[in-house]
């Protein structure tokens, strides 16, 4: 077996290990599959209807200068796919990338989340923890914070993504 | 039904504007003083094919408008003009900008039919919208009859090729149709035959007379019957849409097809870069099957050159020359003078340029806008113009010229230009924020924001209600940007810049600071490895000698790195230079390493990148990693600017 497939197929048998119900008895229409993952020692969710894939970290190409909220570009079978920082959308930080962490991407297990939109605007987030969950629909009902498992994760919309970005054009 | 299929009333509404195109060409070659028989006949075949679509598909006003117009046309053509005067230039003209604004809306409730020149007399006929039928006979001629009768058809047409002219002229006029129309340019067909008739029982009468050709495909039929008097010269076809066949076949595809043929050509251009990549990695122990690597390079090669020739068709199938949209600034030039009695000569350069079709149409409004504006605010009248020194008529040229990867189209006046004080006043005035004015290039630019109209009257010209800002916000969602130019008493400068799309470009791939960019060659006049110490610096500034003279060098790793990051960096003493062209400007662009020239597909910046002014477009290099196009521009205009100087700290925060 090579290392790759062993290590899918671990990152698998964890990610059903910790997938977790929410609350008690819920109904299954009431069930929303999510993800959680972390990012600079923040803890974010999003709901997987919104998400394309997620894959392993592909060599990022940075932009000129460092902007706000964006990392660089990838790859993604032959498009060129923007990747953003979760991080802009919540607290409008600027995270500086450095030249050592983009050859360090992949040695610290990170991981792309990959967004896609009708119109074929797919964009990337940089990730790392990332684990299937699910939650209550009554919880992501107009909340910006979602406890799941006593712990509290901010939400990632894929439209705030899209309207910040389009916003600053 | 088949009238209300979508996909039919698309192909109807791009035939009616390629028509209206058509059109727009014959009245030009009518005010250019060639034969106004000529013309008039083509503006009459046009409108009358669009009469007839219109009517089809319920399009009442525009049915409306084109049968008035028709009508005047005919009248027109009967009276056999040796030249039109410019109240029936203006008047056509204007009834066929109001037909291709009701196609384009789609919205038949707004616009009325203006009064023919008086001198005319065109009676504008208030009959009821009768649907009409319209077909080549070589369709499905069952498929006519079975409309005619299902729906009632009071009228129809035929064409009628010219082999089989005599033998239709003698049946078609035994049962009341008239030839209308002689086509004699048209290799498909000669006349026209029209029944306007609302008798129903006179329709009848018709279709029993030509029912005998129901049961055989009558084009056979009569060619049959002609070949065997000997009446037909050629031999006769199998299939009637074989015997219509001209010189100039055209075949109308869905651009979403072309893109789709393109995309392919780009992802087999990108897949045979990484064959050239692992052939190059895997060189050393490939290099002793000699036989194979000679092989393999010559395929290499073969392959390229058709992948190439297979981008360069698609791509030129999806461009069109902006030489239409030209013209038709010209006439709405004309107009104007004869509206406003100012004398203007208009001047073009660039016709032929290039642009995507869907660019074009899109760019035909924000012109018209643009030359309007130039019209009506630039150009002063003329005794005004004589008392600054100027000649009595203004000029307006409009340009166009493509540059690196993107298009330009410039609209030059040399009216009075426009005064920043005044900008800045009337901004204020009109309640527009000009907290952030500081310069009088940004006062000049307030006219783009929204609510600013530097007319103190509304025109009818250009003052309609579409501000400058629309107009900028239209070139924007074509991806690209309007820019001016302006100086009081001597005129204005509106310059428009487009995105060429994707498209393959030699590029020179280059390192700074351990990560890769592309330029595009083209802007390239030399590239040299060099030691730091032949960069000479005054200050801030670096100067690199170039034929002789200083020229300004800028540093790419300055500014593309945080000032930290760059203080970290070992000191090197070799580096290179790129000397690249911009219009006048000459300027060296120091990078770490010049490494390759490679073709690249060069696409647009993906929508959700940052707005980095020097990004020309994004691509994959032969390694798969994705590359940033630099454009050589933007550049050179950054470092006109300052910006280059004392690092980047502001584009970071």
């Amino acid at each position: 077996m090579n290392g790759a497939l062993k290590e899918t197929l671990h990152e698998q048998a964890a990610l059903r290990e910790e997938e977790q119900l929410e609350g008690e008895e819920l109904e299954l229409a009431e069930i929303i599959p999510s993800l959680t993952f972390s990012l600079r020692g923040q803890d974010f969710t999003c709901r997987l209807d919104e998400v394309k894939e997620v894959t392993e970290v592909l060599p990022i190409t940075p932009y000129p200068f460092q902007v706000k909220g964006h990392i660089g570009l990838v790859n993604l079978r032959g498009k060129v796919t923007p990747v953003v920082c979760p991080l802009f959308t919540e607290e409008q930080v600027f995270v500086a990338y450095d030249e050592t962490e983009f050859e360090n991407f992949n040695q610290n297990k990170y991981r792309l989340i990959i967004f896609h939109e009708e119109d074929g605007e797919d964009f990337a987030i940089l990730a790392q923890e990332v684990t299937k969950r699910r939650s209550s629909f009554s919880q992501w009902q107009g909340q910006d914070i979602i406890n799941m498992s006593g712990h509290p994760y901010k939400v990632f919309r894929r439209e705030d993504v899209k309207s910040i970005y389009k916003e600053a054009k | 039904m088949f009238f209300e299929d979508a996909e039919l009333l698309e192909e109807f509404l791009e035939e009616s504007f390629d028509t209206i195109e058509v059109c727009h060409r014959a009245l030009e070659e009518i005010f250019q003083g060639q034969d106004v028989s000529e013309g008039l006949n083509a503006l009459f075949r046009g409108i009358h094919t669009i009469k007839g679509g219109s009517g089809m598909f319920a399009f009442e006003k525009t049915h409306q408008l084109a049968h008035s117009l028709e009508n005047y046309l005919e009248r027109l053509k009967s009276s056999a003009p040796s030249a039109l005067s410019e109240e029936q230039w203006f008047y056509i003209q204007t009834e066929i900008d109001k037909i291709e604004k009701l196609l384009k809306s789609r919205d038949q409730e707004n616009i009325e039919a203006s009064s023919a020149p008086s001198d005319q007399h065109v009676s504008d006929e208030k009959s009821p919208m009768k649907t009409k039928l319209f077909i080549d006979f070589y369709h499905d001629f069952d498929q006519l009859f079975e409309d005619f009768n299902a729906r009632e058809l009071p009228q129809f047409e035929l064409r009628i090729p010219k082999s089989l002219k005599e033998k239709a002229i003698e049946i078609l006029e035994k049962v009341g149709c008239d030839c209308i129309q002689e086509n004699k340019s048209d290799q498909t067909w000669d006349c026209l035959f029209i029944y306007e008739g609302s008798d129903i029982k006179q329709v009848d009468h018709i279709l029993s007379k030509m029912s005998f050709l129901e049961e055989v495909n009558w084009i056979e039929r009569f060619e049959k019957d002609l070949v065997d008097k000997g009446a037909v010269d050629r031999t006769p076809t199998s299939s009637p849409a074989v015997s219509v066949a001209s010189p100039t076949e055209m075949l109308r595809v869905p651009l979403e097809r072309v893109n789709q043929v393109l995309d392919n050509a780009w992802e087999m251009f990108l897949l045979s870069n990484q064959m050239s990549y692992l052939l190059e990695v895997h060189r050393p122990e490939l290099k002793k099957n000699v036989a194979f690597m000679q092989a393999f390079e010559s395929l290499e090669i073969q392959m390229k050159r058709n992948i190439e020739e297979i981008e360069s068709r698609a791509m030129s199938m999806r461009m069109s020359t902006v030489h239409n949209i030209f013209n038709r600034m010209e006439k709405v030039v004309r107009g104007h003078s004869q509206e406003s009695g100012k004398s203007i000569d208009f001047m073009t350069d660039g016709e032929h340029t290039e642009l995507d079709k869907k660019v074009i149409d899109m760019l035909s409004d924000p012109l018209i806008h643009l030359v309007r504006n130039a019209m009506d605010h630039g150009i002063e009248d003329a005794d005004t113009r004589e008392m600054h020194g100027k000649k009595r008529s203004g000029s307006i040229e409009l340009k166009a010229y493509v540059h690196g990867n993107s298009a330009f189209i410039e609209i030059r006046d040399d009216g009075k230009g426009m005064r920043p004080e005044k900008i800045l006043e009337l901004a204020k005035e009109k309640g527009v924020d000009v907290s952030e004015v500081e310069t009088d290039q940004q006062a000049i630019e307030l006219i783009f924001k929204p609510g600013f109209s530097t007319a103190q009257e509304v025109s009818s010209v250009s003052g309609r209600g579409v501000g400058m800002d629309a107009v900028k916000t239209s070139v924007e969602e074509l991806g690209g940007s309007l820019s001016i130019e302006t100086k009081e008493g001597e005129g204005s400068l509106f310059k428009i810049e487009l995105p060429m799309g994707m498209s393959v470009i030699q590029a020179l791939i280059v390192r700074v600071n351990n990560f890769l960019y592309a330029f595009n060659s083209e802007a390239i006049l030399k590239t040299e490895k060099i030691s730091i110490f032949d960069i000479k610096k005054n200050g801030d500034e670096e100067f690199y000698h170039y034929n002789g003279d200083y020229i300004p060098c800028v540093g790419l790793d300055k500014f593309f790195v945080d000032g930290d990051l760059e203080r970290q960096r070992p000191i090197n003493t070799e580096t290179s230079v790129c000397v690249v062209r911009a219009g006048e400007d000459i300027v060296a662009v120091r990078v770490d390493e010049v490494l390759q020239s490679t073709g690249l597909v060069a696409k647009p910046v993906p929508v959700l990148s940052p707005s980095i002014e020097v990004m020309g477009g994004v691509s994959l290099l032969q390694s798969g990693d994705p590359v940033v196009i630099l454009s050589v521009e933007k550049i050179i205009q950054e470092f006109l600017k300052g910006s280059f100087i004392g690092g980047s700290h502001e584009r970071c925060a």
